[in-house]
């Protein structure tokens, strides 16, 4: 499909939608409606309750589906309706920038703004510069070229993150097995999540172990697979007695399904293993949570390797087009089998949005609109709450460097918001919280 | 043409695969990436020969991830439909391993048996593969000899390449296709000396791991193996496997649409996704791990060699390497080897001898996925959520061309948002229009729900079997029906009304929750009205905290049964308890019933109970289907398409079937 080259056309109108919250920018658009000013038609205005309802997803699909530009604008900070719904957006958006930067995406062509009931003038004036400077821009051909490719091309050539491949497994070391056996002795686990060994290739699957008499199978912690994915599955979701054994990446990815009321603490048994997998104390997981923080102190990101983050900065040095061609290829590679969710422990909806059509924002194609769609979506949704444990990396068939995307927002977390996932379980998660004193140098 | 053969240099053949770049064919090798060995689209630079198998397989290269089928445009009021242009581009598959080269042919069954899917044809057709012999298996994961594909590769695909070390190969054209591509330019030293023991070093050094017939055997009866659940709980249910496989075949078909401007694309899909087979009504026919692990095995070493005599799989191994959740196949293979085969029915031969019936295909396309064009005649609500759309052809030429069989379905596209499945609930007797009747639940019948008349909208059909209503003639039949599974049983009545000298005694037994749920109230006189007929009606209320509220059913004039008393029109109980206490004759007589599955299966109960033999009763059956074409592997009840062998089964059949709905 080439409808994207329609709109290259010589004299360019540049295509703008605007999400505006009802209470002050669109009343604010009103207001410069009914004094008359002049601003240009380009922009086509959507109304929703609040700047805190405009969902990436909106911003994300106005682009795909042709905007050249798109103006997000809600009320100033302390002027919320609904007191906070903008200091929640404001969060979310200076996450979002940061992981459309990674993706080379244009960020001239989001303009975020807070303006009130009060400040018509604010409005035409920023409508005729957002036009005037996408119209200097031109058509955001590039993007667009992307969404219309329906080819689907066979595999990618390069990863730029470690390629983290499955390891043979080993049988569990001798303490560890000790520990789980005593704790089924002393009636403490019914069910204890672990890996079992799989004979063909010598790999690893995770399992679940009932009794003692399983724990032959029991084998060493493999790279990759992170066991906690497991706790979605129906027969544990309500075990009372349940056993993990876990690594720090595990035992942060608990963390957070705490954190998000999807587990207690005190019902679940852990078998900790340091991070170079020795086994180190059984205890409730309630009273284990801090060792995260002992792994990862202040100032660090967790669970993504030193080597991840330096790869990061020398991404992030390279220009803008060459970072969107980076992804642009490799995104083309993927097959939509959602690995990555699947083995992430901490996807953990009970229907992802991915799946649902009542409307279906995502487009399920493996095509180029498809492709991208989940590129970004799949990473923000795990913004603040990925514990870099590398699951998804290694589950992808296509070797794409999904990692990368996952460290940028984890650094984007630590630097703007001073946070790292999965190391407190007591704190709201970065998302579902704000403060008054998070940055907006980028909101005019 | 005489085939050649002869001795080639790695070097030459690098210049080989230049040349056919040159006479204007993609080329497709594997290449040694950052982290592995991929099949890419080649251009220069080395090709990976024999390092190895490629991470994923090649079959994009004829069965494309995405592949727009159809194109859609919207014209105010108007939808106009094109085909996208079958004309593709002929690619080489160069160095392919026998396991991918083997793989297009084992597809081409399924694309091509009954409806022929064109576009799986005409790309296949420019497919040509240059077979790389594998002179060692890759590891433990591979098991082609087990699955009766050579690794020495002999046979398969136009050329054949052997490695005879020191960077040089043998090279044997197979047929004459692989002979022009010779010609194009392989520079060939030395013809080879005897290859045949090299092809049998080959095939010696794949151990035979497991036996197909025996898994085969085993898996007809092994329906609920506790092994299903022991070997699957670490599925990640994510597609890995099945998009890595080089014959995993199963799509999906889903409509996207950009302004006005759309497509309909067939999408991979994987039947281990929870999704794949979800009903709109949340009823999952697969709903866990252990069974859709077992559909997976199931449809590869049982239902395809069931149906098309060949197994699903050619042995390489991928799904073993690459699944994140480490499931080990060859294991479970050799784990069912080892069980004894149960005796289980054999699903009952005449439903797999049974053609499939071939429908009439859109005038002028040869495309099976392209719907005809339909305008909303008539708008009729049945209840409150209920809705029932008639139908005319756009075009009344196809209208008139039209014809199809009492309990045959369709696939009701609204245009832009998707298709679903229902029955053609109206009679074939009556001309030039047809009827559907669905209730508002998901994206699609919500998208049907907002049609007016004058609207259109898509539809593909007919499909499936029909019920045997010639064999009927003389016989008296009860009509069961509940909720909206009161749509095919209606088909039926309004045929045998239609030709109503041809039955006996009809007796339409129709339940739903409450009255407000009854569909088709507005016929209900002209059935009252037929004589020979008796109609008896049953709702079963919502149940409130303290049971059914039978006070005000009492007062819309609905009474419960009671024992001694002549059963009125309106009864409050259940459909099973209605059949019960109507008590029709088994003598002569056959039962038509659909409702939801709970319901089918004990009015099935209660039909034999009162005497009824299971080849009298017959249900129908609508799972969950995307194509309607046999193909798009969703509705199959063990080796049994529903698309195609059904969706009308006798009891006798559907109690042949494993449990898998």
């Amino acid at each position: 499909m080439d409808w994207y080259k329609d709109m290259a056309e010589e004299n360019f109108q540049p295509k703008i939608v605007a999400f505006v919250c009802r209470w002050c920018t669109y009343t604010g658009a009103d207001l410069a409606g009914m004094s008359r000013l002049q601003y240009p038609p380009n922009t086509k205005v959507i109304m929703l309750p609040c700047s805190g309802r405009i969902d990436i997803n909106f911003v994300l699909r106005a682009f795909m589906q042709g905007a050249d530009g798109v103006l997000v604008s809600g009320c100033h900070p302390g002027d919320c309706h609904y007191n906070e719904g903008n200091y929640r957006a404001r969060r979310r958006w200076t996450l979002l920038r940061d992981l459309l930067d990674t993706l080379g995406f244009d960020l001239r062509r989001l303009k975020l703004a807070w303006i009130s009931a009060a400040e018509g003038n604010k409005w035409a004036q920023t409508v005729t510069e957002f036009t005037q400077e996408i119209k200097e821009l031109g058509p955001y051909s590039e993007l667009h070229e992307l969404c219309s490719s329906v080819e689907s091309p066979l595999a990618p050539e390069e990863a730029i993150a470690e390629k983290m491949a499955f390891t043979e497994s080993k049988p569990a070391e001798e303490a560890l097995r000790k520990a789980v056996e005593k704790a089924f002795g002393e009636d403490k686990v019914a069910k204890v999540l672990g890996w079992r060994r799989r004979p063909t290739l010598n790999r690893t699957s995770p399992d679940w172990f009932e009794n003692a008499e399983e724990l032959k199978d029991l084998a060493a912690p493999p790279v990759g697979i992170n066991v906690v994915r497991l706790c979605d599955e129906p027969v544990l979701a309500n075990e009372p007695k349940l056993g993990v054994i876990a690594r720090p990446r595990e035992l942060a990815s608990l963390n957070v399904l705490v954190q998000e009321h999807a587990l207690d603490p005190e019902q679940v048994t852990v078998f900790a293993l340091d991070r170079e997998g020795k086994y180190s104390q059984t205890s409730t997981l309630k009273e284990l949570s801090g060792e995260v923080a002992a792994q990862f102190p202040e100032g660090q990101v967790v669970g993504h390797s030193p080597e991840t983050m330096q790869k990061l900065a020398a991404f992030m040095e390279k220009p803008r087009d060459e970072r969107f061609a980076f992804w642009k290829e490799v995104s083309q590679h993927c097959l939509h089998c959602y690995a990555c969710r699947q083995a992430c422990p901490i996807c953990h909806c009970k229907k992802c949005y991915v799946d649902k059509n009542q409307p279906q924002w995502f487009p399920t194609a493996a095509d180029g609109m498809g492709n991208f769609s989940w590129l970004v979506v799949r990473a923000f949704h795990l913004a603040g709450r990925c514990i870099g444990c590398g699951a998804c990396q290694t589950a992808c068939p296509a070797d794409i460097p999904l990692n990368l995307l996952n460290a940028a927002l984890a650094k984007s977390a630590l630097d703007n918001f001073g946070y790292q996932a999965g190391v407190n379980p007591e704190v709201p998660p970065l998302q579902a919280d704000f403060s008054h004193k998070d940055q907006e140098t980028f909101i005019i | 043409m005489s085939l050649s053969s002869g001795t080639i240099t790695s070097q030459a053949l690098q210049e080989w695969a230049q040349k056919m770049l040159a006479a204007g064919y993609k080329v497709i090798a594997p290449v040694a990436t950052d982290s592995a060995v991929e099949y890419v689209e080649w251009k220069e630079g080395a090709i990976a020969l024999d390092q190895g198998l490629p991470k994923l397989s090649p079959k994009a290269a004829w069965f494309p991830r995405a592949e727009t089928v159809l194109k859609l445009r919207r014209e105010g009021q108007k939808w106009i439909m094109e085909d996208p242009p079958m004309e593709f581009p002929q690619v080489v598959i160069f160095g392919a391993r026998p396991c991918d080269a083997i793989a297009k042919e084992i597809q081409a069954v399924l694309f091509g048996w009954d409806f022929k899917d064109k576009f799986f044809e005409e790309r296949s057709k420019k497919v040509f593969f240059v077979t790389m012999s594998c002179t060692k298996p890759v590891d433990a994961a591979c098991f082609c000899t087990s699955v009766g594909v050579s690794p020495s590769g002999q046979g398969i695909g136009e050329v054949l390449l052997t490695p005879l070390g020191e960077g040089k190969f043998a090279l044997t054209a197979n047929n004459d296709k692989g002979e022009e591509l010779i010609q194009l330019g392989a520079n060939l030293e030395a013809a080879p000396k005897q290859l045949d023991e090299v092809w049998q070093n080959c095939d010696k050094a794949v151990p035979v791991k497991f036996s197909p017939e025996k898994v085969h055997e085993v898996l007809k009866g092994n329906f609920g193996d506790a092994l299903w659940d022991k070997t699957s709980r670490g599925c990640q249910a994510c597609g890995t496997c099945a998009f890595s496989c080089p014959v995993c075949h199963c799509f999906d078909l889903q409509d996207e649409m950009r302004g006005d401007h759309g497509v309909r694309q067939k999408n991979w899909d994987a039947c281990t996704m929870p999704l794949f087979t979800l009903h709109t009504s949340g009823h999952n026919p697969r709903p866990n791990k252990a069974s859709r692990w077992r559909q997976r095995i199931n449809h590869k070493f049982y239902i395809y060699p069931e149906k098309f005599g060949k197994t699903l799989c050619t042995g390489c191994g991928r799904c073993i390497r690459l699944c994140p959740g480490g499931l080990d196949l060859l294991d479970t293979l050799q784990q069912i080897e080892k069980e004894e085969a149960q005796v289980s029915r054999p699903v009952a031969e005449m439903i797999l001898n049974s053609p499939g019936i071939h429908a009439g295909e859109p005038e002028g396309s040869a495309n099976i996925y392209r719907s005809f064009k339909m305008k909303v005649k008539e708008v009729i609500d049945e209840t409150h959520d209920v809705r029932t759309l008639r139908l005319e052809f756009a075009d009344p030429e196809e209208g008139n061309k039209f014809t199809h069989k009492v309990g045959q379905f369709g696939l009701y596209g609204a245009l832009g948002e998707g298709e679903s499945t229902f029955c053609i609930a109206s009679s074939p007797e009556r001309k030039g229009y047809i009827e559907c009747t669905f209730r508002q639940a998901g994206r699609v019948t919500t998208a049907l729900r907002q049609l007016e008349a004058g609207d259109e909208l898509g539809f593909r059909g007919p499909y499936g079997n029909s019920f045997p209503t010639e064999q009927w003639k003389g016989k008296n039949i009860v009509f069961i029906g509940g909720g909206i599974g009161v749509a095919p049983v209606r088909s039926v009545l309004q045929y045998c009304l239609d030709t109503r000298d041809n039955y006996g005694q009809l007796t339409v037994l129709f339940g739903a929750r409450t009255w407000a749920d009854h569909c088709y109230k507005r016929e209900m006189d002209e059935w009252r009205n037929t004589p020979n007929l008796k109609l008896h009606l049953c709702v079963d209320w919502k149940f409130g905290p303290n049971g059914p509220d039978r006070s005000r059913a009492a007062e819309e004039g609905w009474v419960p049964l009671a024992s001694g008393q002549a059963l009125g029109e309106k009864t409050t109980c259940f459909v099973p308890e209605l059949i019960t206490a109507a008590n029709p004759s088994p003598e002569n007589t056959v039962a038509v019933v659909c409702g939801p599955p709970i319901m089918i299966n004990l009015a099935v109960k209660a039909l034999e109970a009162l005497g009824f033999s299971q080849d009298s009763i017959y249900a129908t059956l609508e799972n969950r289907m995307k194509c309607g074409l046999g193909k798009c592997g969703r509705c199959n009840v063990g080796p049994v398409y529903v698309c195609k062998e059904g969706p009308v089964f006798t009891a006798d059949q559907l109690n042949s079937l494993p449990p898998d709905s």
